[in-house]
């Protein structure tokens, strides 16, 4: 059976020259870019002729061949020639299928797709070609894009310089898509690329007129300077969403190692799974801080002038804290329920300052002692303390304590030393303001003062 | 004063010598344990399971005889039992040292042991299926012919695994030329011999009449795509994984070593890849694996991508 029935046939020499073939492997081979008589040009093909003369043997393999709009697959059984040097090639099974236009679409699609993006001119087109909007961001292109702005309702080609321009006449959109731009005082080189909007018939509804440049545009140094300044401000908004999401990861995985809730495990392992969780949680805490830290030291930065309870914020945050309180033996003391002190302010920018200061009393306070919130409204403006019975402030500390990065001495404990900076930021900004009182043995007193609805009515912002 | 140098000389060699072996003894030790513990606790208990090494070495064992067979005919020598016993394990030595001799061989024995195994469990017949009965009662006489070659060659090759017997004329041509080249290094002064035995085995050598070539000419032949081939419940393992392998991409062997069960992931993908659907996939992965399930949103993934996937797969090229 097999050997039998040749669909064709043709013969090779001792350099692998493809010396006579019958049809379709003739075709194949001038189509794939070869000679006849010359070197075999399918690549697979090839491969197979080269080791059946070298080894002497009779192979036989399904060969799959490629030229630019065809793909073929054939069965092939190569006989190196008994006193010769060539081989025959027997051929059966052709089968030949064009290429999937849809591979060709893909490709052209995912280029538009690159070229709009590194495109420093854009241009949208009407259907004949006339300049309807320009969007410009290049220097070097900025005398383009003005002609082509003050050319409105014009052919584009008109407006722009194409190299070869004097043998064109034609302007079809596929003449010039792709075509030299001539930008003077650029050392680039420039294409044009139009790609056509609107279905059935591409350009129906215009086209976009993309400028690519061939090379990168010069980086000037001090645009890079800007860059990596805004880079560095740019914690809060950019990295700190990238850098929660693991680190609550790594917190969870350590939470589960530490319960034992894979298993049991010994002691010193948990605990330093504890660690590491708490060092996670400091972490996110911190990133929490730096991202408020840019919120709050950008010009624009205001808050909502809402109206709010000081009172129901103080219990809101004293039930916030509370647990934590009670692991340290500390009595929360907040204002009784019905209390209310009006006042004008960010709803939760307050709550964030009454966290602050009621987790730094919690957390430096001695075991069983008690924190007292006291709202109060007088003269016009309503306020809200934290008092506690820690160790006290001097007078130069209380200096220092509302500086950034200022940990009064201490370290190790997660803080980041913002807390009172972006606290007080935050009171400023909404028109009022943070003070601390305090002496040493004497515990301190903060005071966050807010101002009212009178207030406000009295001097409108 | 001559002798005296010749004595020291000899044994500072013998003194290299002993030390050279005992390294080398040293390391098969220390190598000893991990391959010990490798082949008892290997998670893909198939790809290495003590049938499957011992075919191996049995297949190989069997090639190296007809290889020495051949030459003991050339060279007519008439003691053949005695001439076969003294170089088979040698030769056999040499063989194993081929990677891909040894793949192939691997793949073979696999692909042997899975069509039995299948054939007990799932009555998929491993020689006559649903779809090459249908084919040989084609009325394309090529396809008819072809099919009934196809069942000739299966019935041969289940045969051949049963006794683990490598025909020569089943390697594809690239380990056939390689296998003479061992048997030529190997040889040593019988090099006349081995001259003719080589030529009396290139010639009779046609890779169109092995199994795997006429496999792939029937499949090549059915309408594409190949409705049934990649069906293995009706194809047949064999006739399935050359389908899959030409609708893939993939070498037929590693296409075989996929089917086991550690693989799972590669041949999910190559399924995809071929252009199955959904049920589809899980009705061959059904047939593979009962207790397996796929990963969860691989429905989601497109023929396009498993290709990209496979293809991006280290192992794709090799």
């Amino acid at each position: 059976m097999a050997g039998a029935a040749f669909l064709a046939t043709a013969r090779t020499d001792g350099r692998d020259w493809m010396i006579e073939a019958d049809e379709p492997l003739a075709s194949l081979q001038l189509r794939s870019g070869g000679e006849l008589p010359g070197i075999v040009a399918t690549p697979a093909l090839l491969e197979l002729v080269r080791k059946a003369r070298r080894y002497g043997l009779k192979l036989a393999r399904m060969i799959a061949a490629q030229d630019d709009h065809e793909k073929v697959t054939a069965w092939v059984e190569i006989e190196p020639e008994k006193n010769g040097e060539g081989c025959t090639i027997g051929v059966a099974n052709w089968h030949a299928e064009p290429l999937p236009l849809e591979e060709i679409a893909v490709a052209d699609e995912r280029r538009a797709a690159i070229e709009r993006h590194v495109a420093e001119l854009t241009a949208r087109l009407g259907p004949d070609q006339e300049v309807l909007s320009v969007e410009c961001g290049s220097a070097e292109l900025q005398a383009v894009a003005e002609r082509l702005h003050e050319g409105h309702g014009r052919h584009w080609r008109d407006l722009v310089e194409v190299e070869g321009d004097g043998h064109v006449v034609t302007k079809h959109w596929r003449q010039l898509d792709g075509a030299r731009v001539i930008v003077p005082g650029s050392a680039r080189h420039w294409r044009a690329r139009l790609l056509p909007l609107g279905q059935p018939e591409p350009g129906k509804a215009g086209f976009d007129l993309l400028l690519v440049a061939d090379e990168p545009p010069a980086r000037p140094a001090e645009a890079a300077a800007g860059a990596r300044a805004v880079a560095n401000a740019a914690i809060g908004r950019d990295i700190a969403p990238v850098l929660r999401q693991p680190i609550a990861r790594i917190i969870a995985n350590a939470e589960t190692i530490r319960t034992q809730l894979a298993g049991p495990l010994a002691e010193e392992y948990s605990n330093y799974a504890a660690d590491i969780s708490t060092a996670g949680e400091h972490l996110l805490a911190l990133i929490d801080d730096l991202a408020d830290l840019e919120v709050v030291e950008a010009d624009d930065f205001s808050a909502a002038p809402d109206r709010i309870d000081l009172a129901d914020l103080a219990r809101r945050a004293a039930g916030i804290l509370g647990v934590r309180a009670r692991e340290r033996g500390i009595e929360i003391d907040a204002p009784k329920v019905g209390e209310s002190v009006p006042a004008i302010g960010e709803f939760r920018r307050v709550l964030q300052i009454l966290l602050n200061l009621l987790g730094n009393a919690v957390r430096y306070s001695p075991e069983g002692s008690q924190v007292w919130l006291r709202a109060e409204a007088e003269g016009g403006s309503a306020r809200i303390t934290v008092a506690d019975q820690g160790e006290g402030l001097t007078s130069e500390q209380q200096a220092k304590a509302f500086d950034k990065f200022e940990r009064l001495g201490r370290s190790g404990d997660g803080g980041s030393g913002l807390g009172l900076y972006i606290s007080r930021r935050l009171a400023r900004a909404m028109g009022g303001e943070l003070t601390v009182e305090s002496a040493p043995g004497q515990g301190a007193r903060f005071t966050l003062e807010l101002p009212t609805f009178e207030d406000r009515r009295r001097e409108p912002r | 004063m001559m002798s005296a140098t010749r004595t020291e000389t000899s044994l500072e060699s013998v003194e290299t010598l002993l030390r050279d072996e005992l390294a080398q003894g040293d390391a098969m030790i220390s190598t000893a344990t991990p391959i010990l513990r490798h082949l008892l606790v290997n998670d893909d208990r198939a790809l290495f399971s003590d049938e499957v090494v011992a075919r191996v070495r049995a297949m190989t064992a069997d090639a190296a005889r007809q290889l020495l067979h051949a030459e003991a005919q050339a060279g007519q020598i008439a003691d053949r039992a005695s001439f076969l016993s003294e170089r088979e394990d040698g030769l056999v030595e040499a063989l194993v040292e081929e990677p891909a001799f040894l793949a192939h061989v691997h793949a073979l024995s696999l692909e042997g042991t899975l069509a039995l195994q299948l054939q007990a469990r799932c009555s998929i017949d491993g020689v006559l299926t649903p779809l090459l009965q249908e084919l040989v009662a084609s009325s394309d006489d090529f396809v008819a012919g072809s099919a009934m070659a196809v069942i000739a060659a299966q019935a041969r090759f289940i045969q051949d695994h049963r006794r683990m017997a490598m025909p020569l004329r089943e390697l594809p041509g690239e380990l056939f030329h390689k296998a003479l080249l061992v048997l030529r290094s190997h040889g040593g002064a019988r090099d006349e011999s081995i001259v003719a035995a080589e030529r009396a085995l290139r010639e009779g050598y046609d890779e169109a009449h092995g199994r795997l070539g006429l496999l792939t000419r029937l499949v090549m032949r059915l309408t594409r795509p190949a409705p049934g081939a990649l069906d293995l419940g009706s194809a047949g393992l064999a006739v399935f994984s050359t389908a899959l392998a030409m609708a893939t991409g993939q070498e037929r062997e590693l296409t075989v070593v996929s089917f086991s069960e550690r693989q799972l992931v590669r041949l999910a993908l190559a399924l995809r890849a071929a252009g199955l659907d959904q049920p589809s996939v899980e009705e061959q992965l059904l047939v593979l694996h009962p207790e397996v399930a796929l990963p969860a949103g691989f429905d989601q993934l497109s023929a396009e991508r498993a290709a990209l996937l496979l293809a991006s797969s280290p192992r794709h090229e090799a």
